[in-house]
């Protein structure tokens, strides 16, 4: 009876379903970073899900990096963000790196490092 | 339809052959009493029954108008036609046959929020959309068993199937197409004045779906994958048929020991388990499986089938149990045209719980037998799905009683009955974000939500009347209605109308 009752657990289940994600800036020119913040309400600007739909803001970024919690899964990530470097002139940047449904991110692991190599706008 | 007019004749001339006393079978057959001492499941449990060969064979119409749908994603009304056909044959002492046979047609009004055939067993991973509308059905179902003891040894080899097809003539159109078949071996032992029987079944479940929109002026709704409690797999929602293509592939198994007495009259228990799992797959995108749900059940219950002079009685203590867990695959970008499951995680998880008492009583007077049967339980729901997070909760009491009164008059036998019962809400929690919801959507599981949190009453009438016509042949006429009241909801009306010739 009991064998009955495990068999519906008999398919490999992952545990966890949440993966946290560093993001990495990578930029030209190799002056100091300060922050870097992403506007939400540009519609170009994504972290999302392909699968379940859901789109994640972009936190802020301290220094060159920031780290976000998501569930595991395939992922479309660009925005355009303003950087502000250490010596207090700013720069806008653009990502695009995995833009599309043919470019995109596998994010898998418990932990995933991304690394984002903008191009300066402006 | 011709092959079930077939085997339909085959069951009858089979029957024909060992007709028996049909005034008593007849008038046992209306003993709520003696039915409490049908085993479940078992194909072979039959053997040691109070029944000698039969066979039924009836018509019947079946209906249902809801003010307030206990599932919209099964309509709010229904009218079926059924043909059904069932019979016993005790081929000797030792071993018999059972078998039936059961055809029906009809309609399901307004269903809405799924467009898969057997919601109940399937959700929550459904194709839905929020137009709905009728949906015709039609069903077949064969079942047959053989059974036969050797000393104190029994057993039995039965199968069943059933077929059903679901579509619709106007957009949305969804045709499913379901196949269903199980097995099943019972094996068991005479010791003393009790019998303790193993049954183990194993069956395989296929459903082919498909929603399409033929308007040329484009779709007038977007269909949604539903993964639970209002979310859905984005991925493929929309009109685009291609995305509307899935099947269902599912198969399981089950366990069940009971141990019953020789004789109708004494103690009984039953304890049963059953494993179920069903991919759903993308037939389009290389059938990717994108969702898995394993559903497990247990069981048990534990009775007396007694009788003290003119007064007979069964009394049964019952608990069910059953739990729902729903992964979600993570499917890569389907480079080059093929689709791959990267992995899978539990994102849904359901458990209800059923506990309670039934009994009945029934005493026998010279002019007639007086029938009472009470029933209390306790029920349990509980749902959430993971992320992001929603939960649905809710537990109530029900009760319900029914008397009635047999009568064997010359060569008629009447029998009616009054039900009356009543559902108190106890608890309840609905938790669904706004975020990641479409409104429509979580005003659907809301007014789901309010329907099984309400209080309501019910009442119900049942007559019947039988002619026997000779000493084999038997006519019968069964009509019952049942409402539910709801408190500020309307009511909800049920009925059962069935003619049937039985020798």
């Amino acid at each position: 009876m009991l064998l009955v009752v495990a068999a519906g657990c008999s398919k490999p289940v992952e545990d966890n379903i949440y993966c946290d994600v560093t993001l990495r800036l990578s930029l030209p020119g190799g002056k100091e970073v300060a922050s870097m913040t992403v506007n939400p309400a540009l519609r170009g600007n994504m972290f999302k899900n392909i699968n379940t739909g859901i789109n994640y803001p972009y936190p802020e970024f301290v220094g060159d990096v920031c780290k976000m919690t998501v569930q595991k899964g395939v992922y479309m990530i660009a925005f355009d963000g303003d950087v502000v470097y250490s010596d207090g002139t700013s720069v806008l940047v653009r990502f695009t790196g995995y833009n599309s449904l043919s470019n995109v991110r596998n994010l898998l692991e418990d932990e995933e490092t991304v690394e984002l190599s903008v191009i300066v706008l402006r | 339809m011709r092959r079930l007019l077939v085997i339909s004749f085959m069951l009858l001339s089979i029957a024909a052959v060992d007709a028996q006393d049909l005034s008593s079978r007849r008038m046992a057959r209306q003993s709520s009493v003696l039915r409490a001492s049908e085993i479940d499941g078992s194909v072979a449990a039959y053997l040691y029954g109070p029944w000698s060969s039969y066979t039924e064979a009836g018509v019947l119409l079946k209906g249902r108008d809801e003010k307030a749908p206990e599932y919209v994603q099964e309509g709010n009304g229904e009218n079926l036609g059924i043909v059904d056909i069932r019979t016993l044959v005790r081929m000797d002492s030792l071993s018999a046959v059972r078998g039936s046979v059961r055809y029906s047609n009809g309609l399901r009004r307004n269903v809405c929020w799924n467009s898969s055939s057997d919601f109940r067993l399937l959700y929550p991973y459904v194709m839905a959309d929020s137009i709905g509308g009728n949906l015709s059905r039609e069903q077949y179902e064969f079942s047959g068993s053989y059974a036969a003891r050797r000393g104190r040894w029994h057993y039995g080899l039965g199968a069943q199937y059933r077929a059903l097809h679901e579509y619709r003539q106007v957009d949305p159109r969804p045709r499913n197409i379901v196949s269903d078949l199980s097995a099943s071996a019972s094996a068991g032992y005479q010791f003393g004045g009790s019998v303790l029987d193993l049954t183990v079944s194993y069956r395989k479940y296929v459903q082919s779906q498909n929603v399409d929109f033929f308007n040329e002026r484009g779709a007038n709704t977007t269909e949604f994958h539903f993964t639970g409690l209002g979310s859905h797999f984005y991925r493929y929602m929309g009109s685009n048929s291609s995305l509307l293509q899935t099947r269902y592939e599912g198969e399981g198994v089950s366990m069940a020991a009971s141990i019953f007495p020789v004789s109708v009259y004494g103690f009984r228990a039953r304890l049963a388990a059953s494993s179920f799992s069903i991919a759903h797959c993308l037939t389009n995108q290389s059938d990717v499986p994108y969702t898995y749900l394993y559903t497990r059940t247990l069981s048990a219950s534990a009775g007396h089938i007694g009788h003290d002079g003119d007064l007979s009685y069964s009394i049964d203590l019952y608990g069910d149990l059953e739990d729902r867990r729903g992964t979600e695959s993570v499917i890569d970008n389907g480079g080059g045209g093929y689709y791959a499951e990267l992995m899978h995680f539990k994102m849904y998880s359901a458990t209800s719980v059923e506990g309670g008492l039934r009994g009945a009583f029934e005493l026998a007077r010279p002019y007639g037998t007086w029938t009472v049967a009470p029933s209390a339980c306790y029920d349990r729901f509980f749902s959430d799905y993971e992320y992001p997070y929603r939960k649905m909760m809710f537990s109530d009491f029900r009760a319900s009683i029914e008397a009635g009164f047999i009568k064997d008059w010359k060569s008629w036998i009447f029998s009616g009955s009054v039900a009356g019962g009543c559902v108190k809400a106890l608890s309840d929690e609905l938790e669904i974000p706004d975020d990641y919801t479409i409104p429509e959507i979580k005003d659907a599981y809301e007014a789901l939500f309010a329907r099984h949190t309400s209080d309501l009453r019910s009442a119900g009438l049942r007559l019947y009347a039988e002619k026997m016509l000779s000493r084999r042949f038997s006519l019968g006429l069964d009509a019952s209605c049942k409402r539910l009241f709801l408190s500020g909801a309307g009511n909800s009306d049920y009925y059962e109308l069935s003619i049937s010739v039985n020798f």
